[in-house]
């Protein structure tokens, strides 16, 4: 096999997101952090319109992602960018990387609503409505219930990997982001990324079983 | 696992992302097929999990909410003693004070006072904070919550009170649902799901029937719908949820056109709102200016509006916001139809709605910006209030251009504002998600979203 090969094709995926539907180079463009902070210290409508505009689906999918319930997804998107604006009025601003404190919250928020669920046996997850492409694996691709129950397991088993995994599968599938950025949300090196991605799709793999395979 | 097992899992994922199947990405590297492959079939199931669509519901929603925070922000940074003065005045509770008189009033701030500190050294507030309705100590804690509300330094302040208070209610009714408990309750909470028989509000479960009230005065044209904020009063059950005897809308959120302001009298697309000291409203507001408003329900059946804000659209990524200007004095014939889609099909969208703005390069039709150019096919007459139907292109943006707006024919123009649901009935469509529907951009009065619940 020839490695160098790879190895090209490899810098190029550095530079390159895994292909998402609403992956725009929008996320890209990055407002001055300065001008955008200040403008949310002041309230300011149109740096607040910018910031949702710009940031809100990248939440909702995050969220969405991991929870794989619209309604929680949403409440948990816009509670968010309303504790943005209350940190940064009262003081509390994320220093430099917006993005970064929008993710981290979010990612918080997800998780305290999973410690809510667990901590009630009686709740059950919320039923997956996601219309991904599992049904393509399966044996009957019209059998929406068994994809739904599906779907729940492999939630199920994403809740067990760490946190780090849970991350990468999610900025890299849920998010789409690249190799790069997730690096820099993540505060890893690219090649580090590539490494923590290998081995949590493997954990996710493992903890499924046999189940979706069947 | 080597740099080589990661770099080959890379070009698999992208070869994964173009259609190749798990056996064909691992064909490229057949020595490295046994380590890729659980690899592999753990992306494909974590693909599986993937749906980027972004409802328009949801974001105008947070939107929306989040300029009603940074108002609420803006009002208490601006607060000064005077104002301050006046939001406690127009606290119910020390309102009652002040109508007692000098006299009267002081000797109950006294007796409040000398309560406080009977029940706080006694140790009976603490026992009390644990009480659920129906125990005997209840409504010592509601007492005391009321006292603690009445007290707070500024309307925020109180606000974030009510708040907590709020949700100790739902907490309440969970409690009593949990140890099995029968108990006349009422709380408030955001409707997340409605189906006929039974509602979620706060998450827990509403049992709906023959015999429940459903209350929203003066808008019938409002039904509730998910996302208002509603009052539930009945009876929890042991069986795991509450039996609802009435259900309050108590807040919503509507667009429309400014359409008269007095001092404590704004309307908005003839809704008319009561203002107070603590609504916000976006400075610089005119005649016949697109707006958002945040409405509340008072006890009496007033309508407060808790923010009116300039209508700005959702603004499609990569764009920046476009100055929506609305007519000089737009006249509103009729209360506006929510937008109803027809049909999406081949990223053609079919829509009928009311006009509300009318302007040289975009339209609102219910509650749906549409751009118009050059080659839009208008019928002539179209004014301000007409029943139109819209053909329009769905960009790769998520805009919508128009290709033709016609007079809607088949629909009776003189109805007083009837939803339309009934000449379209329910599409059976699962629309909550659906990107696709350019008209369900406000989340709040489209039938089509929610199955209605049976009125008694």
């Amino acid at each position: 096999m020839d490695m160098s090969g790879h190895d090209i094709l490899s810098i190029c995926f550095l530079v390159r997101p895994l292909h998402h539907p609403n992956y725009g180079g929008e996320s890209r463009i990055m407002m001055d952090a300065n001008a955008e902070l200040e403008g949310l210290r002041a309230l300011d409508p149109h740096v607040i319109t910018t910031i949702h505009n710009r940031y809100y689906p990248e939440i909702y999918r995050f969220a969405r992602y991991r929870l794989g319930d619209e309604t929680t997804a949403d409440d948990v998107a816009s509670e968010v960018f309303v504790r943005l604006l209350e940190a940064t009025h009262g003081g509390r601003a994320p220093q430099t990387n917006v993005r970064g404190w929008l993710i981290g919250t979010a990612s918080n928020l997800v998780n305290d609503h999973f410690r809510k669920v667990y901590s009630r046996p009686q709740d059950v997850l919320p039923e997956d409505d996601t219309q991904g492409q599992l049904v393509d694996i399966m044996s009957d691709p019209h059998d929406h219930i068994n994809a739904k129950e599906q779907q729940q397991r492999i939630r199920l088993a994403m809740n067990g990997l760490t946190e780090d995994q849970k991350q990468v599968i999610t900025f890299r599938f849920g998010n789409g982001y690249n190799l790069e950025e997730t690096a820099i949300l993540m505060g890893k090196k690219a090649n580090a990324i590539k490494a923590l991605q290998f081995r949590a799709l493997a954990a996710l793999r493992r903890a499924l079983g046999d189940s979706v395979y069947e | 696992m080597n740099e080589n097992d990661f770099n080959a899992l890379e070009v698999c994922l992208l070869a994964l992302e173009t259609g190749a199947t798990v056996d064909s990405c691992l064909a490229l590297f057949p020595d490295l097929s046994d380590e890729l492959r659980p690899v592999m079939e753990g992306a494909v199931a974590a693909r599986s999990l993937l749906q980027s669509d972004v409802p328009k519901v949801a974001q105008q929603r947070s939107y929306v909410k989040l300029l009603a925070r940074a108002a609420q922000l803006r009002s208490a940074g601006q607060t000064n003693p005077v104002v301050r003065f006046w939001s406690r005045a127009t606290n119910p509770f020390l309102r009652t004070i002040q109508a007692m008189g000098p006299t009267a009033g002081r000797l109950a701030v006294a007796l409040i006072i000398s309560l406080t500190f009977v029940l706080t050294s006694s140790g009976l507030l603490v026992v009390s904070a644990e009480s659920l309705p129906g125990d005997a100590l209840y409504p010592v804690k509601r007492v005391f919550e009321d006292l603690r509300t009445g007290l707070a330094g500024g309307a925020e302040g109180q606000h974030s009170m009510e708040e907590g208070y709020s949700q100790q209610r739902v907490l309440e009714v969970q409690n009593l649902i949990e140890l099995g408990r029968s108990q006349m309750i009422s709380f408030e909470g955001v409707v997340e799901n409605i189906s006929s028989v039974q509602w979620i509000v706060e998450g827990i479960s509403i049992r709906i029937d023959a015999e429940t009230t459903f209350v929203s005065p003066g808008i019938d044209s409002h039904p509730i719908v998910i996302g208002d904020l509603v009052e539930v009063e009945g009876l929890t059950c042991p069986e795991g949820w509450v039996e609802a005897q009435e259900i309050h809308l108590r807040e919503y959120q509507f667009s429309g056109i400014l359409e008269e302001i007095t001092s404590n009298r704004w309307v908005v697309s003839q809704v008319v709102l009561k203002i107070n000291t603590e609504s916000q409203i976006d400075p610089g507001l005119r005649l016949g200016d697109p707006v958002v408003v945040l409405a509340r329900f008072e006890d009496s059946g007033a309508l407060i509006a808790q923010a009116i804000l300039f209508y700005r659209t959702i603004v499609p990524i990569g764009q920046t916001t476009a100055a929506v200007t609305a007519p000089p004095t737009p006249v509103i014939t009729a209360t506006p139809l929510p937008t109803i889609v027809v049909s999406v099909e081949d990223d053609e969208v079919e829509f009928t709605g009311r006009v509300m703005v009318m302007n040289p390069d975009f339209w609102i039709v219910g509650n749906q910006i549409i751009y118009v150019t050059g080659e839009t096919e208008i019928d002539d007459p179209i004014t301000i209030g007409s029943l139109v139907s819209v053909k329009a292109a769905l960009e790769a943006n998520g805009s919508l251009t128009a290709e033709e707006i016609k007079l809607d024919d088949d629909s009776d123009d003189s109805d007083d504002g009837d939803s339309g649901e009934d000449d379209l009935g329910d599409d059976g469509d699962d629309d909550d998600d659906d990107d696709s529907d350019p008209g369900d951009d406000d989340g709040d009065d489209d039938p089509i979203e929610t199955e209605e619940p049976e009125e008694p």
